[in-house]
């Protein structure tokens, strides 16, 4: 028996391994499974995971946990539901923290595009695709790597849906492959809605296509109104649904387009950073695949609508924002044009040399040669890597999960972390910050204040009046009582900035810092005033934070430093 | 390629040996990917690999290969796993919002959804191959 080498399946085990290895795994530090929410970054990641945990805590999608927003319950979900039932389902079955399904699943997903795109790639042209794939990692490299590792999931999660549409959309004309079309349609519209006009306009080209070369007919009429009519039945009255709760929160604060635009610096992600060698390569490409239009409609059009959908963040205002988090994942589809311009190349010297022949061994090892350069040249293990929480803020969180009253009000006072305030979410109570403006003011002037701006931490208070009538609490700023629930802590310590730093039932106190002359000036001269008096004790206390419980909140707590 | 397997995909569906070569596939990928795991997750507990891995199997990979099913006149094989796993992960998710609005606690939803999905494309399947049969 002759043994058959299957070169494409080896380079697809190579990619998929290379996604893991500099993705999820640099990242999580080459394991699934931690003893703390490790990796988590910014507030982005924390409040996709803050989703998920409301969802499994309460059962449903329907309304917040009411730790979520300072104790009062009711209030709506506001944030599109896919990626919180994909990975609450997940991290249900498997029993691991939704902190670590949360990242297996946002990698998975977007492992998955890398492979969805080399098969729309693939069915015209398996050499090419073979070419492209190396270019497909520049994801998870250099500073395409920000965007994963910053937590911007909820963009880059939703691409894989607008591939498979795409890839879906180039078998239109085959037996009811419109079907899957209608279900791609409705799971990225409850993914994230705004990905559908991309796929709208993507669909309106291709109709365009097929209008110029007289292929429309009856049938592709009837699929048409199928495949709408059964993505309007299943997801129309979200649709109407999200519109009305967006509204209820003055959408965005920007107008549709400002051409203001959107600080892309601060994520740092361009087509340019594919650095200018590969640029050049990729606008090549691009100009060539042009003229090749009708070979390959299909990858050029997906290219060409993610890399345009990517630049319409120059137009500022509220699309802009919508569109900007893309780029990260923007190397998968420019990577067909890449791939299109070397396997041009290779074809220019095959024409001039009529000896030369290019097998698919040899095209496979070309994809070794470029992957080897890509990976010598680039990858390097992310620095970092435990993020927000380490093991000792964890267990101080968790002992206030377990032991204190449903309804305690938590004051942190300075940590380098918890600026990112979503994290504070977590201790399920409800959360404080003194604002890092007024710690410094005290820091310098050496006297503890009592009365200060002290932030609430909460997600956003929006009330459902009717199927479709929303109403956003703090954008009308009115305390609105929908059910006669504990309006006064509201008033009194969600609408009220100001507020007295004696007044609250534990104090969460750091140890350590970036900027320690903040330790020693403010957190441990409010520790050590407070404990001079009888009602205040140490309740928990590890080697980097202490929580001191105050038996009479309200009661004065500085007269010793005053 | 896809062209060429469609006729031998519902020839061989008739005679179940379609059935025996597709199972083989997923398992070896389904092992493949816990090695690959290992490898790429060199600290992690196999029992962990193979926990997450089993997990996504079937809350997402089956219901959507059960959907793609009934693509095999269209699609080979690869295209049915891989985007088989995009439309089973919209799909149970998107069930399990429904589910849970309606009441039901998303607890139970990894019971539930794969298999209703699984059952519901079976069936759209093979009702047809079953009504010939008894003809």
């Amino acid at each position: 028996m002759k043994l058959k080498i299957n070169f494409e399946v080896i380079a697809l085990v190579i990619v998929f391994l290379s996604l893991n290895w500099t993705g999820y795994a640099n990242l999580s530090d080459n394991k699934i499974v931690h003893d703390y929410p490790f990796g988590f970054r910014a507030s982005d990641s924390l409040e996709r995971a803050f989703f998920v945990d409301s969802l499994i805590d309460t059962g449903n999608y329907r309304y917040l946990a009411p730790y979520l927003n300072q104790g009062i319950s009711n209030t709506v979900t506001w944030y599109f539901p896919l990626l919180s039932h994909i990975v609450a389902n997940i991290s249900i079955l498997s029993g691991f923290s939704i902190f670590d399904s949360l990242y297996f699943m946002i990698f998975a997903m977007t492992n998955l595009v890398v492979f969805v795109i080399y098969l729309l790639i693939r069915k015209y042209s398996k050499n090419m695709a073979l070419l492209s794939l190396p270019f497909m990692l520049y994801i998870y490299l250099g500073k395409f790597m920000v965007g994963s590792a910053a937590g911007i999931w909820g963009y880059s999660t939703g691409v894989v849906f607008l591939a498979a549409f795409f890839f879906f959309v180039s078998y239109f004309d085959e037996k009811n492959v419109w079907l899957l079309c209608s279900l791609i349609l409705i799971a990225m519209i409850y993914h994230r809605a705004m990905d559908a006009l991309i796929a709208f306009c993507f669909f309106s080209a291709y109709f365009v296509y097929e209008f110029i070369n007289k292929k429309i007919d009856k049938e592709f009429i009837k699929k048409i109104v199928f495949m709408g009519g059964i993505v309007i039945l299943v997801s129309g009255y979200y649709m109407l649904y999200f519109a009305n709760i967006i509204k209820a929160i003055g959408g965005t604060g920007r107008p549709f387009i400002d051409f203001i635009k959107i600080p892309m610096e601060f994520y740092g992600t361009d087509l340019s950073n594919f650095g200018n060698l590969i640029l050049a390569v990729v606008i090549i490409g691009i100009v060539l695949s042009i003229f090749s239009l009708k070979k390959y409609f299909f990858p050029v059009l997906a290219g060409i609508t993610i890399i345009g959908f990517n630049y319409i963040t120059y137009l500022g205002g509220s699309l802009g924002i919508s569109y900007h988090s893309r780029m990260f994942l923007m190397p998968i589809f420019a990577a067909f044009f890449i791939g299109y311009a070397i396997y041009f190349g290779v074809s220019l010297f095959k024409s001039a040399n009529k000896n030369f022949k290019l097998n698919e061994m040899g095209v496979f090892v070309l994809f070794l040669i470029i992957t080897g350069i890509i990976y010598g040249t680039l990858y390097q293990p992310y620095p970092a890597k435990e993020g927000l929480f380490n093991k000792y803020i964890w267990d101080g969180f968790k002992w206030i999960q377990s032991e204190t009253p449903n309804d305690s009000n938590v004051l942190f006072l300075y940590g380098d972390s918890y600026t990112q305030t979503n994290m504070l979410q977590y201790i399920k109570r409800r959360p404080f910050f003194v604002y890092t403006d007024e710690v410094q003011k005290q820091v310098s002037s050496g006297k503890l204040e009592r009365y200060q701006m002290i932030e609430p931490i909460s997600s956003i208070f929006i009330y459902q009046k009717g199927p479709l009538n929303f109403e956003g609490l703090l954008n009308s700023q009115e305390g609105y009582d929908s059910s006669g629930q504990n309006m006064e802590h509201f008033r009194t310590f969600v609408l009220n900035r100001k507020q007295d730093i004696c007044s609250f039932d534990y104090y969460v106190i750091d140890k350590y810092s970036n900027v320690p002359v903040v330790i020693t000036n403010f957190n441990n001269v409010f520790k050590e005033t407070a404990l001079k008096n009888k009602w205040f004790a140490i309740a928990y206390d590890n080697p980097f934070l202490t929580i001191l419980k105050n038996n009479k909140p309200g009661d004065d707590c500085l007269g010793s430093n005053e | 390629m896809a062209a060429t397997s469609r006729g031998k995909n519902d020839r061989n569906l008739e005679k179940g040996e379609f059935f025996i070569s597709e199972i083989a596939y997923l398992a070896a990928i389904f092992a493949a990917i816990i090695i690959i795991f290992k490898v790429a997750f060199y600290k992690e507990d196999i029992l962990n690999i193979i926990k997450i891995t089993s997990s996504f199997y079937w809350l997402y990979t089956l219901p959507g290969y059960a959907i793609m099913l009934n693509f095999t006149s269209v699609f080979d094989f690869k295209i049915r796993f891989i985007l088989g796993n995009v439309i089973g992960i919209g799909t149970t998710a998107f069930i399990s919002y429904l589910l849970g609005i309606t009441g039901v606690n998303i607890i139970y939803h990894w019971m539930i959804v794969p298999e209703i999905v699984i059952i519901f494309s079976l069936l759209v399947k093979f009702l047809p191959f079953l009504k010939n049969n008894k003809r």
